[in-house]
């Protein structure tokens, strides 16, 4: 069964979306954070045929809070507070950036890199299983991380280590492809850990 | 014929006028180092295919070395994985020495001087254009010698037809480091040139014996023709050392000089008088060496009776005798025999000279007197001095192999042999006279010797002395294929000069006759010391003989 995680409010890209996680009062079973925490897979409704998913990462979390700063005079008092306090609990969110990098259709994948059609506002973003995350690595017997480059191509220094992170769980998904796995985390923490620290 | 797909496209010209540069992924690693490429350019109205040879290989794009870090993930795996699907792994920049377009006029490649443009298709040449141009010759035509095929294809594909007719004029060299398979190929090149396409008269000087397996070649089924008129089977004939004879009369004083071990001035004057006597006495033709002691003796005695004599021989004379008799009184020489030309060169007849139980100074004088007469017999025949019957009649070229060359004329020595055989060298064109040199150290050999050699078979050759001699000695040969000589395997051989339209990579093919040049194995002879029946018969060997004779008296040692 999947756990809904939150709905899609804007982009900033084709391939970056903004997630709001659903907080207490929206859903029935509140996420928890380990949940939605730093490189889950989710999907999230993409394109109009029934199955088709775009495949996302959290690669951010940021927590909203637009009245921080404005210290005015409150409307309620500190017994109406305990009860009601609107103008402070309606206005904070916590967001998720996801990176959408593939599409999968009735569990199976269907491109890696990208997802050529956008999800929608309001689209529903839900934790995918493991036995999706790992249909989506595959490609027949081949391990297949094709969003590979995409990541470290973005200039956040965040996404090296996110890749490490997904490098090692997938390597608990898909023992059998432990070496390949090993090879590529051996090569980006190279690169990521020593070269950088030259 | 089906059209050729590229197989890369040019980059530009090279850093010389002859060479250019290609990019290609070579997915279907056809491009090796001395392979042959092409590109098309209209010359006259006509597309020509310009061919030329690869002759390096750089990498331009290769896997990160990250990725090869575990032997048990292949790169491949790696790049699949992060989404690399593509068949092209690598990139290489290869450049090629242009050879130029074939010219059927000329029989020769014609360089263009036209570099492909930056884009232009280069493709990898057919079989077929490489048969029609590499070789002068086709293969089984009169003339021909098929020595093997090309390395860089499939065996047989393009088959290495040398031009008989070049290397039998303008001689040959085979350059080879021990064990890298030169006496195979010169038995290659001699049953070619026993076949019926050749049916040559060839003189092998074999000073360790390796030829005497070449005996098969009458019965070599390949090598016999019996559809023509009168058929034709090759004859071999092998002179062991004792068959060896020289003839006296045929020594010059320089080689009597060069064989006598340390004369003095006044032997040599001695010598010298003693010499041109006796040679003018006989009118060159059969004198014996008492004949010689004889008109040394007389010329001591006119000396020590003649008040006006300056000189006193007589010193010198008991020593010279000595000299000349532990020399010249044995073997080969002889006062009235001597190897005939007529039985030693015959068309058809491969003459097999052993030499392996013979000194080596006698060995180069025995070439020399050899050599000597043979040119002389050539010279006279072409200059119509001499006629049938007579001894120094040769009407028909001849070709000398010749194993060790550089025993015969060592680089700065000054072996009896080295002048005579620089004379054919430089002059036995006009007269027919072919010699090729086969030699483990070309370090070692002359330099003008190895320079007159016009065709070249240069096998693996590791002693970097050596590769600098091959290098300013074989002009035909360019630096880039002389840097493939430490890479060559055994049987592979690099054949450049006359004999063919370019320089190629050839792998010999085999032999029809068994190879006589093999190593001794050791460690087999050692372990077969070690066998039961060795041990037994050894035993019996060693065993004391018990006497049981009669004993007392009259026996020396029993008991009195």
């Amino acid at each position: 069964m999947t756990t809904d995680i939150g709905k899609i409010i804007k982009s900033n890209s084709h391939i970056d979306y903004v997630c709001q996680v659903y907080g207490p009062g929206e859903t029935a079973h509140v996420p928890k954070p380990e949940q939605y925490a730093l490189g889950t897979w989710v999907q999230m409704p993409a394109g109009s045929s029934q199955g088709s998913v775009a495949v996302g990462l959290v690669y951010d979390t940021q927590l909203y809070n637009p009245d921080y700063g404005t210290f005015g005079p409150r409307l309620s008092s500190q017994a109406q507070l305990e009860v009601f306090s609107p103008d402070y609990l309606n206005e904070t969110a916590l967001l998720l950036g996801v990176l959408v990098v593939g599409q999968m259709t009735d569990g199976r994948r269907v491109a890696s890199g990208y997802c050529p059609v956008a999800a929608q506002i309001g689209a529903e973003v839900s934790r995918m299983e493991p036995e999706s995350v790992r249909a989506f690595h595959e490609n027949g017997s081949q391990l297949d991380l094709g969003y590979y480059s995409l990541l470290l191509s973005i200039p956040d220094p965040i996404m090296p280590p996110l890749l490490l992170g997904v490098l090692d769980g997938l390597e608990d998904l898909m023992p059998e492809q432990e070496r390949t796995i090993s090879a590529l985390r051996t090569s980006l923490s190279w690169r990521t850990r020593v070269e950088l620290a030259r | 014929m089906r059209n050729a797909e590229p197989v890369g496209v040019a980059k530009g010209p090279g850093e010389t006028p002859h060479e250019y540069t290609l990019i290609s992924a070579d997915c279907e690693q056809q491009l090796k180092s001395g392979e042959f490429v092409y590109y098309k350019v209209p010359i006259d109205g006509e597309e020509r295919r310009i061919l030329g040879r690869i002759t390096s290989r750089e990498p331009v794009k290769l896997f990160p070395d990250s990725f090869l870090a575990d032997p048990g993930v292949s790169p491949d795996e790696l790049a699949r994985a992060v989404g690399y699907t593509q068949p092209e792994r690598e990139l290489f920049e290869l450049t090629v020495t242009l050879l130029g377009y074939y010219d059927d006029t000329f029989g020769a490649f014609i360089n263009p001087r036209i570099s492909p443009s930056c884009g232009w298709s280069i493709y990898l040449a057919e079989d077929d254009l490489l048969r029609d141009t590499l070789a002068k010759r086709r293969p089984a035509q009169p003339g021909s010698a098929t020595i093997g095929s090309l390395l860089s294809r499939p065996d047989g594909a393009v088959p290495v037809v040398l031009d008989v007719r070049e290397f039998t004029s303008t001689h040959l060299a085979i350059i080879a480091s021990t064990g890298s398979g030169k006496s195979y190929l010169a038995g290659v090149l001699v049953e070619e040139l026993m076949s019926p396409a050749n049916k040559a008269c060839v003189l092998i000087v074999d000073p360790h014996g390796e030829y005497s397996t070449l005996t098969e070649l009458a019965n070599t089924e390949a090598l016999i023709d019996r559809k023509s008129a009168g058929g034709y089977r090759p004859r071999v004939r092998v002179f062991t050392p004792r068959d060896i004879k020289v003839k006296l009369s045929t020594l010059e004083f320089s080689d009597l000089r060069y064989l006598l071990p340390n004369l003095s001035e006044r032997m040599e004057e001695l010598l010298k008088k003693a010499f041109d006597r006796v040679r003018d006495n006989k009118h060159n033709t059969a004198w014996s060496l008492d004949e010689l002691e004889l008109e040394i003796g007389r010329i001591v005695e006119r000396g020590m009776q003649s008040e006006t004599a300056q000189v006193d021989y007589s010193g010198s004379a008991s020593g010279l005798y000595w000299r000349l008799h532990s020399v010249l009184g044995r073997q080969p020489f002889t006062a009235s025999e001597h190897l005939d030309l007529r039985e030693l060169l015959v068309p058809g007849q491969c003459t097999v000279l052993q030499l392996d139980d013979v000194d080596e100074k006698q060995q180069q004088v025995i070439l020399a007197t050899l050599l000597r007469r043979a040119y002389r017999a050539r010279q006279r025949t072409v200059r119509t001095e001499t006629g049938p019957g007579d001894e120094e009649y040769l009407p028909y070229p001849a070709f000398t192999l010749l194993e060790e060359a550089h025993h015969f004329a060592p680089a700065g020595g000054d072996a009896v042999s080295t002048g005579i055989l620089k004379q054919v060298l430089a002059e036995g064109r006009k007269f027919g006279l072919g010699v090729g040199l086969i030699s483990q150290r070309p370090g070692k050999l002359d330099a003008d010797v190895l320079s007159q050699c016009m065709t070249q078979f240069i096998m693996k050759v590791v002693n970097p002395i050596d590769q600098t001699t091959i290098a300013s000695a074989v002009e035909s040969a360019s630096r880039d294929i002389l840097g493939e000589l430490p890479a060559l395997s055994k049987g592979q051989v690099i054949v450049t000069g006359n004999s063919m339209n370019a320089p190629v990579l050839c792998r010999v093919r085999q032999r029809l006759t068994t190879h006589g040049g093999v190593s001794q194995d050791a460690p087999a002879e050692w372990n077969r010391w070690f066998e039961g029946d060795r041990i037994r018969e050894r035993e019996r060997d060693q065993s004391v003989v018990r006497t049981s004779g009669p004993r007392g008296r009259g026996s020396l040692f029993g008991p009195s």
